[in-house]
């Protein structure tokens, strides 16, 4: 398999709105600073893909050529992937195909999504306006009159399954994980909160649905980031550290009719892990990866993860937590960022900041969430709303 | 640009308008006996015989086109959760808060169907896996999966 390398990153932090910049902006800014990062031009540039997950957030259809027009690409090859909050990931497999199949040798990625801009006439509520549009994500025939809310199908068919089928996680270690990653985001600049939590404030805080509370939820974020692959050759001419995108692979399950053994599993993100495994060459993830950046839509989620990227048996997610493995300071930090449940979400760019972030974190340049780098070796996953779609990449420092 | 920055945000209200004559096509008999007659419907397949609920007009396994089964309408909780927010969605707004969101094994089929169980006369925690429950259908029905919902089913 030809190498593929990152050679620029462009992050802009998670905000609950970014009025004074529309989307298109926000993508130049991103793109702007992935550039300066490679020290490259828009000129070096030979084609784009656009991690773009949701229309409706944006008010728009077809928003690709509004934004390749905004960036100064008008003429060069783009596509857009569109694959809910895994749309991140889907599309860091798209440009990795194309740079690997030599279609382009400079490829830029964009992910960049609003959806702050909704509003509820009613309640008056961004929240409500948007949690009520991005229902029409979920199965709408079968699940959306249902409940639109990602973490109740999450919570109802993932978690609390998992639960009785396996043991655990406990209440108490299901917000041991939103504490981490609360802790966590007061280091990072580019997080939207910033509270220190203790157990007690996250298990007594509102509960969404049972056992998931309010600090065990996702944030819903505005957000924009830009990344530059590049072909071996090229990469090593615009850099001397790029990152290698040693694995990648996606799958994409069950939605609406689940067998009863899907139940308190997320199949997806296991099958997803083991094609990226192998693909990088991963034997034991516990002790060959250095970092992990995971979709912790909701905080039980985050720990289900474990078990499905392998870094523990099933059902012992929780005593990670408990020996403190997965913290800044333990043997496979988990989310340094602070993870979605405290640096931010939005479907299309969450998944490809985590990926930046892990760039950083191997470069060793993450700064103040910076964990110690040993192998070089990292993980990003991100998966969809119901856990429908699921993307796993391994990045890797040259050794 | 240096101008522009001194500007006030400017917002302006927006609503999209999408109307749909929706066609459920080869699903359209389980509504049709959902208004009609207050009845559920899964399909089986005719080869490997695996009832599928919610109904799928063809078996994902064998490509075969499926058959229309009726159903009992009760079934067995596997799971749930109480949930006490739901902007825009039908049931919980019609269930009240908190609902209970559950996963059911309805008698007669293979998969697992997820709806809401009312629990407006019981209370927290008295719905768990295990239990059973039924369907209710409501007065007017417009023929979506909102046109009923389970409650507990004390007979059995």
């Amino acid at each position: 398999m030809p190498k593929v390398g990152i050679v620029g990153i462009g992050q802009l932090p998670f905000k609950s709105k970014y009025a004074d910049k529309s989307y298109p902006a926000l993508a130049l800014e991103a793109t702007k600073k992935a550039l300066e990062d490679a020290k490259l031009t828009r000129d070096d540039i030979n084609a784009v893909v656009y991690s773009i997950y949701c229309e409706l957030m944006l008010r728009q259809q077809i928003p690709e050529p509004i934004v390749h027009e905004y960036i100064g690409m008008s003429g060069k090859p783009s596509m857009r992937i569109a694959s809910g909050a895994a749309t991140e990931i889907y599309s860091l497999y798209a440009a990795y195909m194309q740079v690997a199949s030599g279609l382009s040798d400079v490829t830029l990625l964009v992910g960049v999504q609003k959806g702050g801009d909704f509003y509820d006439f009613n309640t008056k509520s961004r929240g409500d306006g948007w949690i009520n549009a991005m229902g029409l994500s979920m199965e709408v025939t079968w699940m959306q009159p249902v409940g639109v809310h990602p973490p109740h199908y999450l919570t109802a068919s993932m978690l609390v399954p998992h639960i009785d089928k396996f043991g655990g996680p406990t209440p108490e270690q299901i917000a041991k994980v939103s504490v981490k990653n609360h802790k966590n985001a007061l280091s990072n600049p580019n997080a939207q909160l910033k509270v220190d939590l203790s157990v007690e404030d996250v298990m007594y805080s509102r509960v969404i649905a049972w056992p998931t509370t309010f600090y065990e939820c996702c944030l819903m974020s505005d957000g924009a980031v830009a990344l530059v692959l590049a072909t071996e050759e090229k990469a090593k001419e615009i850099t001397d550290n790029p990152i290698w995108i040693s694995g990648v692979s996606t799958s994409t399950y069950n939605t609406y009719v689940l067998k009863e053994e899907q139940l308190g599993r997320v199949f997806g993100v296991h099958n997803a892990a083991q094609r990226a495994y192998a693909m990088a060459n991963i034997k034991n993830p516990m002790e060959e990866l250095d970092v992990a950046e995971v979709h912790d839509l909701i905080s039980g989620l985050e720990i289900m993860h474990y078990e499905e990227l392998g870094f523990c048996e099933l059902g012992q997610g929780g005593k990670l937590v408990d020996e403190g493995v997965v913290e800044k300071t333990g043997a496979l930090p988990v989310n340094p960022s602070g993870g979605r449940v405290a640096c931010g979400h939005v479907g299309g760019v969450s998944g490809l900041y985590s990926t930046c972030e892990v760039v950083n974190q191997l470069r060793e340049t993450a700064g103040g969430v910076q964990v110690p780098i040993k192998n070089g070796k990292g993980l990003v996953e991100s998966n969809c709303g119901n856990a429908q779609l699921c993307g796993v990449a391994i990045l890797e420092r040259s050794t | 640009m240096s101008d522009s920055k001194k500007t006030a945000i400017f917002e302006v209200p927006f609503a999209w308008n999408a109307s749909y004559l929706y066609s459920y096509g080869e699903l359209s008999r389980f509504f049709s006996e959902v208004v009609n007659n207050k009845t559920l419907y899964a399909t089986r397949c005719p080869k490997c015989n695996t009832v599928w609920m919610p109904p799928k007009g063809y078996c994902p396994n064998c490509y075969e086109e499926n058959e229309w089964v009726p159903l009992s309408g009760k079934g067995t909780v596997l799971a749930c959760t109480y949930s006490y927010q739901a902007p825009g969605s039908e049931v919980p707004q019609i269930l009240g808060f908190p609902y209970v969101f559950a996963v059911i094994k309805l008698d007669g089929t293979d998969t697992v169907f997820r709806h809401g169980v009312a629990i407006k006369e019981s209370y927290v925690g008295s719905v768990k896996k295990g239990t059973r429950v039924k369907v209710v259908f409501r007065e007017k029905r417009v023929g979506t999966i909102a046109d009923f919902h389970f409650v507990i089913d004390d007979e059995n």
